[in-house]
């Protein structure tokens, strides 16, 4: 039991950080390599194909060794050690990782430069004058359900109070044993619905991001692009929508043990870890199957009718290719250069005070949580 | 409509924006009473100064062609709301005035000029 633990963790952990770290390039938008604009006909040139493949195996290779320590930690029965090797390990994966991102990123750049991709091509900007409706979104209508679930998750704490045990377990440690109990107290009764509450304003302040990112339309492509995009969007509103409705209802059946009507360990452990994975498994599945910017989606790809136009280059603004810094581009919500998903503009003020209000706003929930389970 | 904007033209962005915006109008590709992005927005999509979108948008509303209303946001106007005034008529002509001066030049006839007229405007006069 402790093993399958110990491997739903690696599971949970590592292997997501691992296989996104290593296919990045072949899922981002194909007029982007490892964080640099590139022009689309370049994308399946051999010199850059080989630079992807030689990028995905050092990486395959660089955090292999990481979880293979892990693996040995837990099958030479040292799982006592389990916990520190995984946070240690998983910490050196993302720092070899994130080095040899950064190696190739720079090699790439350096490509861009020595063939004078920009220079033989004519930049542009693109917009649809087209309204933003967000129709293709999942409707915003699908969040009532969360409150309804945090109200019946405090009712069904208050009104089967009496059948709490004494003691109730809130964490555990990586082989699954309790390691922090919490006494029977009507505190105890409100800690899944505030985590719950939580994690709707997390969930729907993802899917106000996504539903007001940037449309980054391709030059090349205007009217490809502009479908792709609109199905990339549409899958993760839902993706966001229901992963959140799926938490939500997770925290709702961790009451039920909370209120001792389930008492069973592993069946705890299975319907908290299920979702997690599912949700993983799910987003691994979106990643591969849209790519980002919908840049897998199988569509008609039309040839590059615009001649030699080439998105606007903005390298200067993507720090190491991963972060956009860009004071005179009122956007906040943009697309990822390099990974699936979006990021915010660090030019801009109102994405400070979004990242600062949200670190407050966790800060809040973890003394408030740990008060109501002394 | 597909804005295009081409970054290292001699032609400032905001008469750029200006331009396409009364193209889409001719074409038919925008609408009378057709929503156009607010000015964060579109600044937004193309990742300009809000500023330079501003400053096309202002153009456009003097000249008649978008109206900004507080609450419906920027709307293209009716087609008879872009009425040419007399003050209108003569800057158009003087600003056709050095282009024609141009083509004249480069030993264009006057049909070949007509050509190039007829040919756009049939264009926009088809949609």
């Amino acid at each position: 039991m402790h093993t399958i633990f110990t491997l739903l963790i690696i599971a949970t952990c590592f292997l997501p950080i691992y296989l996104l770290f290593a296919f990045i390039p072949y899922l981002s938008r194909r007029t982007e390599c490892l964080g640099v604009g590139i022009p689309e006909e370049q994308y399946d040139t051999p010199e850059l194909s080989i630079l992807r493949k030689k990028y995905r195996n050092s990486i395959l290779l660089g955090g292999g060794l990481f979880i293979a320590v892990v693996f040995l930690t837990v099958f030479m029965n040292m799982e006592q050690f389990a916990e520190m090797v995984m946070v240690v390990s998983l910490l050196m994966m993302i720092i070899t990782e994130g080095s040899i991102y950064l190696h190739y990123h720079k090699k790439i750049k350096m490509l861009k430069k020595d063939n004078g991709w920009l220079s033989e091509n004519v930049q542009i900007l693109v917009a649809d004058t087209t309204l933003v409706s967000g129709k293709e979104c999942a409707s915003p209508l699908w969040f009532i359900l969360y409150p309804l679930i945090i109200i019946l998750t405090i009712l069904t704490g208050l009104l089967l109070f009496d059948t709490m045990p004494d003691r109730v377990p809130i964490k555990f440690d990586f082989q699954g044993h309790v390691i922090r109990w919490a006494d029977k107290s009507i505190g105890v009764v409100f800690f899944a619905p505030l985590t719950q509450l939580f994690l709707s304003i997390t969930f729907i302040l993802t899917y106000v991001g996504i539903r007001n990112a940037k449309r980054q339309i391709d030059a090349s492509n205007p009217d490809e692009s502009r479908k792709r995009i609109s199905i990339f969007r549409k899958a993760w509103s839902y993706f966001t929508v229901f992963g959140g409705l799926l938490l939500l209802l997770m925290f709702g059946l961790m009451q039920l043990s909370f209120i001792g009507i389930i008492t069973n360990q592993s069946t705890t452990i299975i319907f908290t870890m299920g979702p997690v994975i599912l949700l993983i498994a799910a987003a691994i599945a979106l990643s591969v199957k849209i790519g980002q910017g919908g840049s897998r989606v199988n569509i008609k790809r039309y040839s590059n009718d615009q001649g030699m136009v080439i998105n606007r280059d903005d390298d200067q603004y993507w720090k190491y290719g991963v972060f956009y810094v860009n004071r005179n581009d009122p956007a906040i919500f943009l697309e990822k250069r390099a990974g699936i998903g979006w990021t915010i503009n660090f030019g801009q003020p109102l994405s400070w005070i979004i990242i600062v209000g949200f670190v407050l706003f966790s800060g809040v929930f973890v003394i408030v949580s740990n008060w109501l389970t002394k | 409509m597909i804005l295009k904007i081409i970054l290292e033209s001699d032609i400032p962005i905001y008469r750029q924006i200006r331009n396409a915006v009364i193209e889409g109008i001719a074409l038919g590709q925008l609408n009378a009473g057709e929503g156009l992005p607010s000015v964060r927005q579109l600044s937004s999509e193309l990742g300009i100064n809000m500023h330079t979108v501003n400053k096309a948008y202002t153009l456009l509303k003097q000249d008649g062609f978008i109206t900004i209303h507080r609450q419906k946001g920027v709307v293209v106007n009716q087609r008879s709301e872009m009425k040419l005034m007399q003050s209108q008529y003569d800057q158009l002509s003087q600003e056709m005035k050095p282009l024609i001066a141009e083509a004249f030049c480069r030993g264009l006839t006057l049909e070949e000029i007509n050509g190039i007229c007829k040919k756009f405007y049939t264009q926009f006069k088809e949609l």
